[in-house]
Formats: C-alpha cells, structure tokens, sequence
C-alpha cells in the first residue's frame, strides 16, 4: 500500500524524514517496495494487513519503531436522536448499525477529495466520499444505506439458492446459500463486505442513512468473492479480517464528520475482550540474542502492549486490540526481535558432532549420471507436464496405458497432465536441439506419477535418448544400453519393448526411424524405474572371487546371419551345451547389414580349467557347434 | 668418363636423392649406397689406378671432399630426424586431440550435489521427498488454513480427480511428514522440485527447485544465532566468497518469528543483479511454529526448531548471472553444456 507522507502528517507529530523511516521500515516492519520524497509503497502481508494498511495504522507502526509520536484521532460526536435500525442476525457475525437522520448528501470538501485523489478515486458525494477515505484511514470497509429505500428489518443472514441480487455495479449475481447477504424485505440490499445494492445505494437526495460498520468471517468473503469472480476493496480487507476494535472506532470517527445532522446510538455486540498472553522471559534466548528484562519491557509497551510480570520472569502480556496477528508467545518474540534489530543478531556455530545420513537415492543417482555422461548423453530437465497429444501418442505407441494425472487448472495446454515418462520431455528437448546439432544423446532422472485405482503412484525414472536427422545404426545404442546396465551390475533382456531384470519389469524402450516431418532419422530411448532397480540391487549378494585362470584362452570366431527372430540366449544357451565345459564365455565382436540382412559375428572363448588346450581339440568342438548351431534359423558365413 | 665429371655427377646424384629422404629409413639406405664398402664413394677409387702421378693428388683431394661432405650431409639429416621426432610429440601435445565425447551434468544437479555436500559438512542429510502430497501437507499442517489469503502467497497447481491432492507448491510441505517418520533432534535438508500455477518470464518458472532446511533439537538448543550461521556458513562455501547475510522481518504461517534473507551483493553500489538495491532476497526462514511441531506429535514444551527454504534457481543465476530462469528447462544444450 502507498502511503503519501502529507497525509501522515495528518497522524504523527514530529518532523518525518522520508530517508530515514523507510531505513527503518525496512529493517523493522515491512518490505519497501517503491520510494521517494512524495510516498513510501510497502508490501503489507496478510498478518498485517488488518491493523497496518490503513492510514491509522501505519501510523501507529510507524511510531512504534522510531521516536515520533502519534496525534489522537478526533472520535468528538453527541448522538441527537435515539432511533434503533430494526436488525434480525440470522447468522452470529461482529455487526454494527447506526442510524442517522436529516444528512444533507452533496460535494465532498476540498481535502477529502485530494486524497481520495492521490489513490485513484474519482469523488461521488459527500457520504460515498466518507466511507471510501475511512476504509483508507481506519482500514474498515464501510456501508451506507438509504433507509427510506430499505423496508425494515434488516437482516443478516445466508442468501437463498438461485436468489439474484443487482449491485451498486449495475451487474445481475445469482447467489447461493454459501453467500452472506444483507436483506430487508424486498431481498438483498447488499452481498456481505463485497458489494452494495442498486437499489439502496445513496444519493444527493438521501436523507437519512444506515451506517453499516463489522467484521464479516474472513473464509465466506474469500469464498463468495472466488465463486462470482466479483473482488472489490472491501472484499480484500474482510477476506484478511477487520478488528473488532476497529469496527467501534470506526464506528465514532465517522460520526464526528456527521456532527450535523442527527446521530442516533451505536447498534452493536459486545466487542471480545483483548487476548492475554502469558510470557515466560527464558523463550527470548531462542532468538539468539542477550536482551535485559527492562528493555524487553520497554519493546512491549513502544508497541503499546500492556505488560505485567506477574511472578519472576513470567509476563502477563495484554495485545493493544488492533493487532490481532498476535496470538501466541512466539509472536510476541517475533515483536521482540522486529523492534530490537534484525541486525543485532551475532552468528553461533552448531554443534558439529552431528550423524550425517543422506537417502541412498542420491548415491545412485550419482552413479547414474556418471556412466550416462561417460557414454555421451547430456543431461537435461524439462517440464513434468505433458499434454493432450503427447497422451494420444503414448497410447497409441503402447508406450503408457494407464491413467494419468490431470491437472485441475493448467497454465497451458500442453501442461495438462502430470508425465507419466521421461520420454516426451526429451523427445522435445531433442527436438529442439536437432535446431543445432545433427545427432544428440540426451537424459533426465525426475519423477513421473500415475494413477493406480485411486492411489497416485510416484515413481522416479531414469530416461535416454538418442535423436538424429539420418538413420542410425540400433546396435550402437543397443551398446549403449549394454554398457549402461553392465556399469549398474545388472543382468537385463529386452522383450516386446520392456525391460526385463530378476523376471520384473524394470523398464522400456521406445525405437524409432520416423516419429514426425521433423524427424525423419531415428529416435532410440530407453527408460529404466529405478526404484525397482533398487529392489533388486539390494537383494544382490557379493560374487565371490573366481582366481585369474592358470592355462591360456583360445577362441573362433563364428559369422552368421539371421534369418528370422531368434532371442539371443537360445543362441547362448546351444553354444555353451554343445561346446561343453571348455566354452568359457560367448562375447559380440561385430556386426552389418546387407540388404537389410543382419549378420553378427560372435567369439567364443575357449579354455580349461586343468590344461592347455589343443588347437585340434578346440576345433573339434568348433566344429561340433556349428552343427547344432546350423538347425537355427541362421545362415553360417564362412 | 673423366673423373671430375664423374664426381660432379656423384654429387648432383646425392643431393636430389637426400632431398627426396622422408624416412630415417630411407637415410640409412641412402647412406649405404654411397658410403658402404663397395659403395658409390669407394667405387670411386677405381679411377686412382688409372690416373697420371700428378693428378693422383687432385684427385685424392677431390676425393677426400665429396665422402666428408657426403658424411656431413647423411649425418645432419640424421639429427634432423631424430630432433623431428622429438619435436613432433611435443607439438601433438600442443595441439587439440581428438576427443571422446563425454555428456554433461544439468547445472542444477551439479549445485545440488554441491549443495548437499556443504548441508552435510553441518550435520544435515539430504532426503527425498515427494512431488505430488496432500493439501494437508502443504497447507493445512504448515498454518495455512483454507479459505485463507494466506494460501494466495503460493498459487497452487490441483489435481483433478482428487480434491485433496495437489502439486506441492514449497519443499515446507515435507515438514510434517519428515518430522512424523523420525524422532529429533534432526537436521535435514529437502531438495527438490515445486510448482506454481503462474505466467512465465525470465523470472518465474511454473516449475522450480526449492532446498528446505529443517533442525529441530532441544529447545535451549535452537536459536536465530545459529540460524544466521548456517547462512553465513553455506553461503559462503556455495558462491565461494565470504557471505554478508542480513535477515529482514517478513511473514510466513508455518515459522514466527519469521524473517527475510538477504545476501549482500557483490557490486558496490548497486547493479543489475540486485536491482541496485545492494542486497538480494535469498531465502525464507523462521523458527518453526509449534503448531507445526504439534503436527507430527512433538512435544513442544522442551523441543524447537528452525527452518528455512530457498530457491535453487534462484541461487544458481546469482552465482553464474544467469539472466533468464527459463534456459534451466530449455533443454538447451547450447546453454547446459557451457556449464561441463
């Protein structure tokens, strides 16, 4: 709120010096955001903003952290007549009313229209006027009804379904029983602290009036103003609570404007008493500072608390009435700390002797960068959204089958789900990046979240990708992913697109040679979960050491194609029965296409545990598994 | 032929053959075929039978010049090869190799690795925490009721099928839920991403990161002092640089009291970076609320604690004057691999 230094003036004795208080306010109040010789702007936060952001208020802020004072506000009015508004409150709420007779409504006063001037607000009349500079002044929104257009009683109470009420705005609103409304007879006259009606609104020729001054429930403003869309200044004050104090003083100080005409007395409850809080002076060593009981004292009443210490070190604390920010012992603290000095705090170390422990996910996560950055991928972050048609492309590519996670209101429409993979994410990222490069290896770890029944499923995921302008060879990246697994100690195998590691699904791929016009080359990607990679590398038990072997290896290497789908253990499987023990291991050596014909080349290490071996008893056994090698589907190349 | 002719020749020969020497191989050749016994130089010779007596001397002369200067010639090419080869290495090695491509660390992972090695050297272990919670979490435990402008201070993300379920819009929210699984004192940090339903700009992102810190310890234990401290201590490590930490009182539900962090800039009197105000809002931070505390069943008559929360973005353009928020999920490689 901006607040201009000739109107403070108005409220605080003593020369102001722009310079020096906003220092001050700053250091001891509220975030300064604009400044110069004319006004200071401060951002007021919700649990100040009823008692401080009003002319009134700030002022008494003001001199509680600097050594002016504060002149008294002029409250001086006799009430004349002694007629009651007939009031039924249907609903308990802090409501006053005061009727007063044979007002003369017309031009607002020279100084009552150059403030209203400075915020922006064009003059009415004389009694519009008022209530719009108390709101500024006091921080009470204020309402004025023409009594002679109310069919009495009024009444306080929640609006009928459907029931349509036409505001000082000229707009129709369709209320609901969730709606607080003031009503007379005919209906509503005003919808609670947010708007006045058309229809009883004052004018130059309004004779008497109602004065409607009280502090609606914050959370029904709040509620009301969302539902109808409909935010009004007042609206915003009730939404942050108005004091019941300040509704009285309100109440007073608009009478002494009206001193003319014929005030009648004060409809009103009871205001609560002001909160008492009982104050152990030991709790002010949490904030770190060494403060004497008789400073302490004086910072309590230069906020013009009352204080007693009611046994030794222990405070009876009375709040001044306005702030009802004030609840506990811990703001009476932050009150304490505020008004010392922030910047008298002098730093003490923690204790040092203090067990770490960090989430093992973090480890991992190290060890996943670092082999996905020796094999050449980048890593990136993108958005945890995806939209609409990413969703119809995971569906349609059997990559994600489930149900996603809709976001209730979305800034955009490609951010309409949470991602349930990696793969959109770097899918744009690599994209955008084939702007520039031919080829990139990308990679991301972040969590994707699901549904599952009515649980939402969060999961954190490792995904890589490989996107190109040309065609790309697939053995390459399948290299990559083989590297990848052999660096995290985990067997794997590939199947229908999913990842398979212990028999559990651990991951997928998703390989293309055409995903759009923009990428006609080739995208490879795989995707691991590594939450079930933990699983199974937490069940893993230590492989014992097998000694270096004492007799030399010798190995033939066998070339064939492919004829037609055959998994690469059944492969395995007959190398190592046929070859019997003397097959050591079976490596790949290479691989290439002809005419779309895929051929591998295979090395078969050979070697026994008790003796050289002989070329003739190696090739013995070569031969024996090329035999059975020739019933599968393949074609041997000599 | 006449002999002078014949060395003349001779000469002529072995300096076009030396010039087409590349290899220290083809030298030895080279030398051999002159030099060796039986070679071009002493085949020469053949000529001293045949000469008159008074040009046996010319000759011998003649002679004697052509083999040293023959040797001299084989033995500086020699050097010149021996010293290439040395040369060689060193200018390879002055020069660019060809390189294995390696991959980059996004930057903020790299700070966040950083980040939780300083936290650590202080005691706090990093935990994981996650995305999507409960508006309990977020709101409700953390003092922020519903229907409250306080909860406007964070705009929230929902999801839809769930009215209760939303995005988390601060790391705050894992305050409850942490404290509920251990029992104090304890002293974590959580690091991770937030969302806010919010217009993007070089300063806002709907989605960021945020390092909560949170300690909570015997009452007489935990003060602002300490709290300062831990500032000072991390900040100063994280931009490398001694870190001026001034706190400023602000207002946040779930902590009271509750300040405003401000590190002193680096400029003198002011610049782009701090918006000529000297000073950059850094972090957010307070003793936690009992009410908080209460949330997950602590005893606050003898336990308290502090807490404190900041952007991960936000630190990181400070320390690399990084202009735009909106290049960390740019997927940008022209931007993340500046940072290899």
């Amino acid at each position: 709120m901006k607040f201009y230094f000739k109107v403070l003036k108005n409220y605080i004795k003593g020369k102001i010096e722009p310079l020096r208080l906003k220092e001050i306010i700053e250091k001891k109040s509220f975030e300064v955001e604009n400044f110069n010789k004319d006004f200071i702007e401060v951002d007021i936060l919700p649990n100040r903003f009823p008692d401080a952001a009003n002319f009134w208020g700030f002022s008494k802020e003001i001199c509680s952290i600097s050594k002016l004072k504060l002149k008294p506000l002029n409250v001086d009015f006799k009430e004349k007549i002694k007629d009651k508004p007939k009031l039924k409150l249907k609903f308990d709420v802090f409501y006053t009313l005061r009727i007063v007779k044979n007002v003369k409504n017309g031009d607002s006063p020279k100084w009552l229209k150059e403030i209203l001037s400075l915020y922006d607000q064009k003059s009415i009349n004389f009694l519009v006027d008022l209530s719009n500079f108390l709101m500024l002044e006091l921080g009470t929104p204020i309402h004025i009804f023409d009594l002679d257009k109310i069919k009495q009683p009024i009444e306080v109470r929640f609006a009928k379904n459907g029931e349509r009420f036409i505001g000082l705005d000229q707009k129709e609103y369709i209320l609901s029983s969730e709606d607080l409304v003031i009503a007379d007879a005919n209906g509503p006259i005003a919808l609670a602290g947010i708007l006045g009606s058309d229809r009883a609104r004052v004018d130059l020729n309004t004779i008497n009036i109602a004065i409607e001054i009280a502090s609606f429930p914050q959370d029904l403003i709040y509620k009301t103003q969302r539902k109808l869309k409909l935010f009004t200044e007042a609206g915003f004050r009730f939404e942050r609570k108005i004091p019941q104090s300040r509704v009285i003083l309100a109440s007073k100080r608009i009478c002494s404007f009206l001193k003319n005409f014929e005030i009648g007395p004060l409809l009103a409850k009871k205001e609560e008493a002001p909160q008492k809080i009982i104050f152990n002076f030991k709790e002010v060593s949490g904030l770190g500072i060494k403060i004497s009981k008789n400073r302490f004292k004086k910072i309590i009443k230069k906020i013009n608390f009352k204080i007693q210490e009611i046994k030794n070190n222990i405070f009876l604390i009375e709040k001044e009435p306005d702030r009802i920010d004030i609840e506990s012992k811990e703001d009476i603290l932050d009150e304490i700390i505020r008004i010392y000095g922030y910047e008298k705090i002098k730093s003490v170390p923690l204790n040092q002797n203090f067990k770490v422990k960090n989430d093992e996910i973090y480890d991992f996560e190290d060890l996943l960068r670092n082999t996905a950055t020796f094999l050449g991928f980048d890593e990136v972050v993108t958005y945890s959204f995806i939209g609409e048609k990413d969703l119809e492309f995971l569906k349609n590519e059997k990559l994600f089958n489930g149900n996603c996670i809709e976001i209730l209101n979305p800034t955009r429409p490609e951010f309409k789900f949470f991602r349930p993979t990696l793969l959109i994410g770097l899918l744009r990222a690599g994209k955008l990046n084939l702007g520039f490069f031919n080829k990139v290896y990308l990679f991301e770890i972040g969590r994707v979240a699901y549904f599952k029944g009515k649980d939402i499923i969060q999961k954190l995921h490792f995904g890589a990708i490989q996107v190109s302008r040309t065609k790309e060879d697939l053995v390459l990246f399948k290299g990559k992913i083989d590297s990848f697994f052999e660096k995290l100690n985990l067997d794997f195998e590939i199947k229908n697109n999913l990842i398979y590691s212990d028999k559990k699904i651990i991951g997928k791929v998703f390989i293309t040679d055409y995903l759009d016009s923009k990428i006609d080359g080739s995208v490879f990607y795989f995707e691991i979960y590594i939450d079930e990679i933990l699983n199974i590398l937490r069940k893993e038990k230590v492989r014992k050491f097998s000694d270096i072997p004492k007799f030399p290896a010798t190995f033939r290497d066998l070339s064939f194609f492919i004829l037609s789908k055959i998994s690469y253990n059944q492969i395995e499987d007959l190398i190592f029965k046929a070859g019997g023990e003397i097959v050591e291991k079976v490596e790949f050596l290479d691989y290439f296409i002809k005419e779309e014909n895929l051929s591998y080349t295979l090395r078969i290490i050979f070697r026994s545990k008790e003796k050289t071996l002989k070329e003739e008893e190696v090739d013995e056994v070569f031969e024996k598994i090329k035999k059975e090698i020739e019933k599968l589907p393949i074609k041997l190349r000599s | 032929m006449d002999w002078r002719e014949k060395i003349k020749n001779l000469k002529e020969d072995f300096e076009k053959k030396l010039e087409k020497v590349e290899t220290k191989e083809e030298l030895e050749n080279l030398a051999l075929e002159f030099l060796k016994r039986k070679g071009k130089i002493a085949n020469l010779l053949n000529f001293f039978d045949i000469l008159k007596k008074e040009e046996k001397k010319e000759f011998g002369i003649s002679f004697n010049e052509i083999k040293e200067f023959i040797q001299k010639k084989i033995e500086e090419k020699r050097k010149i090869f021996e010293t290439k080869k040395a040369d060689s290495f060193d200018l390879i090695l002055a020069w660019p190799g060809k390189k294995q491509y390696l991959g980059s660390v996004h930057i903020l992972n790299k700070e966040k690795k950083e980040i939780i090695k300083i936290f650590n050297e202080i005691g706090f272990s990093a935990i994981d925490s996650p995305e999507i919670v409960s508006e309990y979490e977020n709101f409700d435990s953390l003092r922020i009721p519903k229907f409250h402008p306080a909860r406007d201070l964070w705009s929230t993300l929902w999801v839809k099928e769930r009215k209760d379920i939303l995005l988390r819009t601060h790391t705050s929210a894992f305050q409850v839920p942490y404290l509920n699984k251990i029992s104090p004192p304890c002293r974590a940090i959580f690091v991770g991403k937030v969302f806010r339903f919010e217009a993007t700009d070089r300063r806002h992102e709907i989605q960021f990161n945020q390092i909560e810190g949170l300690l909570v310890d015997k009452k007489e234990e935990v003060n602002i002092a300490q709290l300062k401290w831990v500032f000072e201590y991390f900040f100063s490590k994280f931009f490398k640089r001694k870190a001026d930490i001034r706190l400023r009182p602000s207002y946040f539900p779930f902590v009271e009291p509750g300040f405003e962090v401000d590190l002193r800039c680096i400029c003198k009197n002011g610049c782009n970076i701090c918006s000529y105000k000297k000073y950059i809002e850094i972090a957010g931070a307070g003793i936690v609320h009992p009410y908080v505390l209460k949330q997950a069943g602590l005893d606050v008559k003898n336990y308290s604690g502090f807490a404190f929360g900041c952007g991960l973005e936000r630190i990181v353009m400070v320390k690399y004057t990084i202009p735009d928020i909106r290049y960390f999920l740019s997927g940008d490689l022209r931007f993340l691999k500046f940072f290899i």
